[in-house]
């Protein structure tokens, strides 16, 4: 950790839907100027957390720090934050002209040459009731709001949902050119780990409300990997070891191994005929948050 | 407003300013506050001219000018109000979770949309308050037609016209953001429950008063108010269910 003040801070945050827990004990801090993935399955809580640092969303118990201050009616604090929500909603005949015009009056470094520019790439209707946009069209005009807005915290949840796949290259690639000219801190969540596994600095994984996994991105990258081979050669080759993951099919298997291999690990391994190949960040965070009944049954191959 | 501009705190004026970025902010679309207002207000004009067209048409000479004053008893010249009453719940239904994404408070929300509220219902009861006044010139011309001067806007003078238009538009736009306040914060549970407690209420004050006999006087002292007491008058209630409204929404989450 730098000696910087976190940006976001949240300590302990629970969040409990009459008794249906959303979000436990959630503890983390961001450093300013990253960009930071949010993952983890439907339900995850992903979106409680977001509505929480912005101050959309109450907690039960805990608290979270923007800037250092709670977000909750603060507008000294809202006021440098911008939350693109994917189930975004708004008013009746409101058109994507409207909506860009109000912005610059609450995001004080709005680049309304950038938004129009972002239009044109997203090839956003203006004059169209938004309500009567696709899902795509929707999400554009959450993701020109996003990037234009230029705010110091700005957070995307799950901001392209229906968004074609040029659309999406084009938000990664605006997105990485623009963060490179103007720092800034980006929180992010999205179920396409793969597409911006390279866009991220930073990575959070909630699983059931809780927080699975905090850490650089660069940590996370070749922190597991998949070994490949007859059953029972794999099983040997697993022991002793921290196995995240186990498949079978027929007398073959693979498994996830947890922690670096070193370079003995790899002559065994070939040794042994077993082929090893790095996980992607996808397949990790499968790994990671798939139901603990496989986990245990590779558990119990590792302990046996 | 005097108190607002008396005290100079520093947060306060910033806080005045966005303030008025969320009136900007319900007027970006000027259909909904505006136009379909005062569009209501040309159809139902329209309506009530082929109306007198077709009494004049239709009846002898002698009556036809008894037959035009019963258009004194038209509600027409109301019918933009109960768009209003849309636009209320819409204000908090559609416009509020759309002020939170873009980084509003509740407070900067609740006096913006208050000051909106204020601003249009003095706009538009302006604009009807002329066009009666218009009208009544018309009928001192000897043309007989009522469409702005019925109901009591016939008799009222023109401060109590405009103050009466301009209540109940305050007091239907309050309601009816109440009510939305209520839905944003409680849900479908809240609404069960706030409606069967105004019928209790209202069941209430008809029991209190029939069974003690007050009614009778508190409904002589109802129509002997001079109009413009009552009139404003209705402001009182306006203000509670505010207040009401704010109390719901101020800890109201945003949900999806």
């Amino acid at each position: 950790m730098n000696s910087q003040n976190p940006v976001i801070q949240v300590d302990g945050l629970s969040r409990t839907y009459r008794d249906v827990p959303a979000l436990t004990d959630v503890t983390f801090s961001l450093q300013p100027g990253i960009i930071c993935g949010l993952l983890g399955r439907n339900g995850a809580g992903k979106t409680t957390l977001m509505r929480m640092l912005t101050g959309q969303e109450f907690p039960s118990a805990g608290s979270t720090r923007v800037f250092g201050e709670n977000p909750v009616e603060n507008s000294r604090v809202l006021q440098k934050m911008c939350f693109v929500s994917e189930g975004q909603r708004y008013p009746d005949g409101y058109q994507a002209r409207h909506v860009l015009a109000g912005a610059p009056w609450f995001f004080a470094d709005w680049d309304a040459a950038f938004a129009d520019d972002l239009v044109e790439k997203f090839r956003l209707p203006l004059r169209r009731d938004v309500r009567k946009l696709s899902r795509g069209q929707q999400s554009a005009l959450g993701v020109i709001l996003g990037l234009a807005s230029r705010a110091p915290v700005t957070i995307f949840d799950e901001p392209y949902l229906g968004l074609d796949a040029v659309a999406r290259h084009t938000f990664y690639d605006t997105l990485l050119a623009d963060y490179a000219e103007r720092p800034r801190t980006i929180l992010l969540s999205t179920h396409l780990i793969d597409e911006v596994s390279n866009l991220l600095e930073h990575v959070l994984v909630l699983d059931e409300g809780r927080l699975l996994l905090d850490q650089s991105a660069e940590s996370l990258r070749g922190s597991a990997s998949a070994v490949a081979g007859r059953a029972g050669d794999v099983d040997s080759f697993a022991e002793g070891r921290q196995v995240l993951h186990r498949d079978t099919l027929g007398g073959l298997a693979t498994v996830t191994i947890s922690g670096r291999l070193s370079a003995a690990d790899h002559r065994a391994a070939a040794a042994a005929g077993l082929e090893i190949a790095p996980v992607s960040f996808q397949q990790l965070i499968v790994d990671l948050t798939t139901p603990s009944s496989p986990r245990t049954a590779a558990a119990s191959v590792v302990y046996e | 407003m005097t108190a607002i501009s008396t005290s100079p705190s520093v947060p306060r004026v910033e806080i005045r300013h966005r303030v008025v970025k969320v009136m900007r902010l319900h007027l970006v679309n000027r259909l909904t506050y505006i136009g379909i207002p005062w569009i209501i207000t040309g159809v139902a004009l329209v309506v009530s001219i082929v109306i007198a067209l077709l009494i004049s048409a239709s009846t002898p000479e002698a009556d036809r000018q008894q037959a035009l004053e019963g258009m004194s008893y038209s509600w027409a010249v109301l019918s933009p109000l109960w768009y209003l009453a849309v636009v209320g719940v819409q204000a908090v239904s559609a416009v509020f979770p759309f002020a939170m994404g873009f980084s509003i408070t509740r407070r900067e929300y609740a006096l913006g949309t208050l000051l909106t509220y204020l601003v249009i219902a003095a706009v538009n009861a302006t604009g009807w308050a002329v066009l009666t006044e218009i009208e009544r010139a018309v009928n001192a011309s000897g043309v007989v037609f009522h469409h702005f001067t019925a109901l009591w806007l016939g008799e009222a003078g023109v401060g109590t016209v405009w103050l009466s238009l301009f209540s109940l538009q305050v007091l239907i736009f309050a309601v009816t953001s109440a009510f939305g306040a209520v839905y944003a914060r409680w849900r479908a549970m809240g609404m069960l429950v706030l409606w069967v407690a105004v019928a209790l209420a209202v069941l209430g004050i008809l029991a209190v008063a029939v069974l003690t006999g007050a009614a009778p006087p508190i409904l002589d002292w109802l129509f002997g108010l001079p109009s413009a007491g009552f009139f404003a008058a209705l402001l009182i209630p306006a203000a509670v269910a505010f207040a009401l409204g704010w109390g719901a929404l101020r800890r109201a989450p945003l949900r999806g």
